[in-house]
């Protein structure tokens, strides 16, 4: 348990630390405050808000990624125990991985890890 | 050698610990700079002072409809990542968070970077940044499953998750000896979580509208990501605190600052890939190799009880 | 003081060179690098605007825009000959040394970000007739058959205003600027029906690493450009122009430092940059053919180049082999040309291809790109 407190010390002090350099910043700066700005175009005004219904081309290798994310579940319990079960978790894994792969070898065939 | 959990009390000390290494790393940085510019070192040993002062005294930007809540978590998200990720790393034969899952809960934060970068990306509003922010994820996509088995193959070889339990399993034997693939697996996994070097591609995108103080929370991030990461890779692969004569604290040092060394130098030598061309060799070249890697460590581990 | 100082030593310096200005630009990134400074990636990571040469009226206005968008403490400076450049950068590092001038100057800045103009523009700078017209002008769709001479008229031609959503009253417009929408032709098909949206990026004349002048309208989908449309905006009349540094092996050093810089192997391109000032400054560098083959043989580079811009006579990575030997043929490549080789390609790659081509833009200044524009 006193693991976790120490974390959450951690995620304590990161948050402090980020709100003490806002602050210190704020001093130290030519001017406390930020300056207004429109978005960087190569000296341009933008012809619309970039926020939008963007096109992630790359979308088929994230359920790729999700197939083999949700794998990984198994997978930490089950480095844990190999030694004690032996052979069969050996077998039984990497024929889930295999299958996995197979997988993956089929979605590149398919061009799911091209997008440009 | 065993693992003690020190009180709480030591956690600011582990995370300015991380700063210092993340700055030595700055100052590496620089100087390897300085020489490539024909300079003296000595002004690129400065570097990070001299960078800190700047963005201290540089005003911040709001860029106009700015998702600003957004944009500051992601700015935030990647030292408090890099700081989470070192809480579980033995110091020698001290640790702050001794837990049962340290292997997990790095894995838990490296993913945290994903949605750290790409709401730094996503925030400003701006087209630059918000491109950079989704090809940072299409690389995550990349490098993060051949990272998670690399990050298993320490796991089953000490038949722990325990950070602790993996460095003991190797007072005889480094990991990296007889997984060397997953080693190295895991380095190009750390420099894609820190945006750096040949995976760095997005950075310079994501940095864009980053002014001040934001920018230097974004690019401190950076380097402590990196330095986390190759503390991380320190005590999964080489041994940890493990050597002769010095004390296990300072060969951990040493062994970091290291490795860090390899990978900051690894920068200014390589050119970037680009996420699309990085996927296809990373979902068939690394991944299966990786998993071969883990299914040669799992097959020993039996063997051997 | 002291402090002010010891950032100094990090000065970030955003240059625009100026079509026919390449040698200034030479100049400028040498004494930064002697300075131990170094050139800033954009607006935001600057602490100096300098210009190397003298604009026109349109490259003006981007000059202005992105002078607002710098945070501050900032300096600009105007550079017209190399051998100013020392004594602009020493004034310029004064006036960010000065801590009561930066903070009258950052208590001056008005609360509303600097509007700007649109890069489709048609010239007239803050004429609110011309600024509406710019919103509903979606004049860089499709036209990629044209040159940079005379797009003011045509474009209306081929206009589509059949998707009203720039500059449409009912529509929300936050901060002034109108939401994203849908491309209509330049949309390209997707499989799964989405109502996506496309973005107005213009690449240029204010971009690290890219040919002076050049202004590259492309709409994005995603991260790829679906089409794009180039133009060179020129400098003011009565510019007299440097020696050129294009064609010269300064030059080709020069393409060499731009493209490797822009694949983000940033040693070689320092020592590129320094053996094109040796090559300018009249010297011989010993170093040059060692960090020739070293480039030639990195297989990550050309790994990552391979493939990318191809022409006839060969791809991004022959090109850089061939400046490298010396051995490469002097072609003119045509705005047009531009535009297509950046079509269908993703936002950092348009970038590398574009550097890769090496173009004069300083040659087409005598055209009257900006006529009746």
């Amino acid at each position: 348990m006193s693991a976790y407190l120490s974390l959450a010390a951690m995620l304590g002090l990161a948050v402090g630390g980020v709100l003490l350099a806002y602050l210190l910043h704020r001093r130290t700066a030519v001017a406390p405050g930020a300056v207004a700005s429109l978005p960087f175009l190569s000296g341009w005004r933008p012809a619309e808000h970039a926020l939008s219904r963007y096109e992630a081309r790359y979308y088929p290798m994230t359920l790729l990624f999700l197939a083999f994310d949700v794998e990984m579940l198994y997978m930490y319990p089950w480095a844990t125990v190999v030694a004690s079960i032996g052979t069969s978790a050996i077998v039984e894994m990497f024929v889930l991985l295999g299958v996995l792969m197979t997988g993956v070898l089929w979605a590149w065939r398919e061009g799911a890890l091209r997008w440009t | 050698m065993t693992v003690t959990e020190v009180s709480v009390g030591w956690v600011p000390m582990a995370a300015a610990l991380l700063l210092v290494v993340a700055a030595a790393a700055a100052s590496l940085d620089g100087a390897l700079a300085a020489r490539s510019a024909g300079q003296p070192l000595g002004g690129g040993l400065l570097t990070p002072v001299a960078e800190t002062t700047r963005l201290f005294r540089q005003r911040r930007r709001t860029t106009a409809a700015a998702d600003l809540p957004l944009q500051r978590i992601g700015g935030a998200g990647l030292l408090t990542a890099a700081l989470l990720m070192v809480a579980v790393v033995p110091f020698g034969r001290w640790t702050v968070a001794d837990l049962t899952v340290g292997i997990v809960w790095f894995n838990a934060m490296d993913v945290l970077v994903w949605a750290a970068v790409w709401l730094a990306g996503w925030g400003p509003n701006s087209a630059h940044a918000l491109v950079a922010g989704y090809r940072f994820l299409a690389q995550a996509l990349s490098y993060e499953l051949p990272l998670m088995f690399a990050l298993t193959a320490p796991a089953v070889a000490a038949g722990s998750l325990r950070l602790g339990d993996v460095v003991a399993a190797q007072s005889g034997l480094w990991f990296v000896v007889w997984m060397p693939v997953a080693f190295g697996v895991f380095c190009v996994a750390v420099a894609g979580f820190s945006v750096w070097g040949p995976l760095g591609a997005p950075a310079s995108g994501v940095f864009t509208e980053a002014s001040g103080v934001d920018r230097w929370l974004l690019s401190t991030g950076r380097y402590a990501l990196l330095t986390a990461g190759a503390a991380f890779g320190t005590t999964a692969f080489l041994g940890g605190g493990h050597g002769p004569l010095l004390p296990a604290w300072l060969w951990l040092l040493v062994k970091t600052a290291g490795l860090l060394a390899v990978l900051v130098a690894l920068r200014r030598r390589l050119p970037v890939v680009a996420p699309e061309r990085f996927a296809a060799p990373a979902w068939l070249v690394a991944l299966p190799l990786v998993l071969l890697q883990l299914l040669f460590v799992s097959v020993v581990v039996v063997v051997q009880a | 003081m002291d402090l002010n100082r010891l950032a100094a030593r990090r000065t970030a310096v955003l240059a625009v060179e100026v079509p026919g200005w390449s040698r200034t630009r030479c100049a400028l990134e040498e004494h930064v690098r002697d300075r131990g400074w170094r050139l800033a990636g954009s607006p935001a990571d600057a602490d100096l605007l300098v210009v190397c040469g003298r604009p026109g009226a349109r490259l003006t206005a981007a000059v202005d825009h992105v002078w607002s968008q710098l945070p501050g403490p900032r300096a600009r400076a105007e550079v017209t000959t190399a051998a100013d450049v020392p004594a602009t950068l020493d004034r310029a590092a004064a006036e960010l040394a000065d801590g009561a001038a930066q903070r009258r100057d950052a208590a001056d800045r008005p609360a509303d970000p600097d509007p700007g103009t649109t890069a489709t523009g048609d010239g007239d700078m803050g004429d609110m007739d011309d600024m509406d017209m710019d919103d509903h002008d979606m004049d860089d769709s499709g036209d990629m058959d044209m040159g940079d001479m005379d797009h003011g008229d045509m474009d209306h031609g081929d206009m589509d205003h059949g998707d009203m959503d720039h500059g449409d009253m009912d529509m929300p417009m936050p901060a002034g600027i109108g939401l994203a929408g849908g491309g209509d032709d330049d949309q390209l098909p997707d499989p799964d029906a989405l109502d996506l949206d496309v973005l107005h990026v213009p690449l240029g004349p204010v971009l690290p690493h890219w040919p002076a002048g050049l202004l590259l309208h492309t709409t994005l989908q995603g991260e790829l450009v679906v089409s794009a449309r180039a133009e060179v905006l020129l400098p003011a009349e009565d510019a007299p122009p440097d020696a050129p540094v294009h064609g010269t092996p300064a030059g080709r050093w020069d393409a060499v430092a731009t493209l490797l810089a822009l694949a983000g192997w940033d040693d070689a391109a320092t020592r590129a940059a320094r053996v094109r000032d040796a090559l300018l400054a009249g010297g011989q560098p010993p170093e040059a053919e060692r960090l020739a083959r070293r480039i030639t043989r990195s297989r990550l580079l050309r790994w990552s180049l391979s493939g990318l811009g191809r022409l006839p006579e060969g791809d991004a990575h022959d090109r850089l082999r061939h400046w490298l030997e010396g051995t490469e043929q002097r072609r003119s490549t045509e705005l047009t040309a531009v535009a297509e080789l950046v079509t269908g390609l993703d936002l950092a790659t348009a970038r590398l291809v574009v550097a890769s081509l090496d173009l004069d833009t300083a040659d087409r200044v005598t055209v009257p790109a900006e006529a009746g524009s």
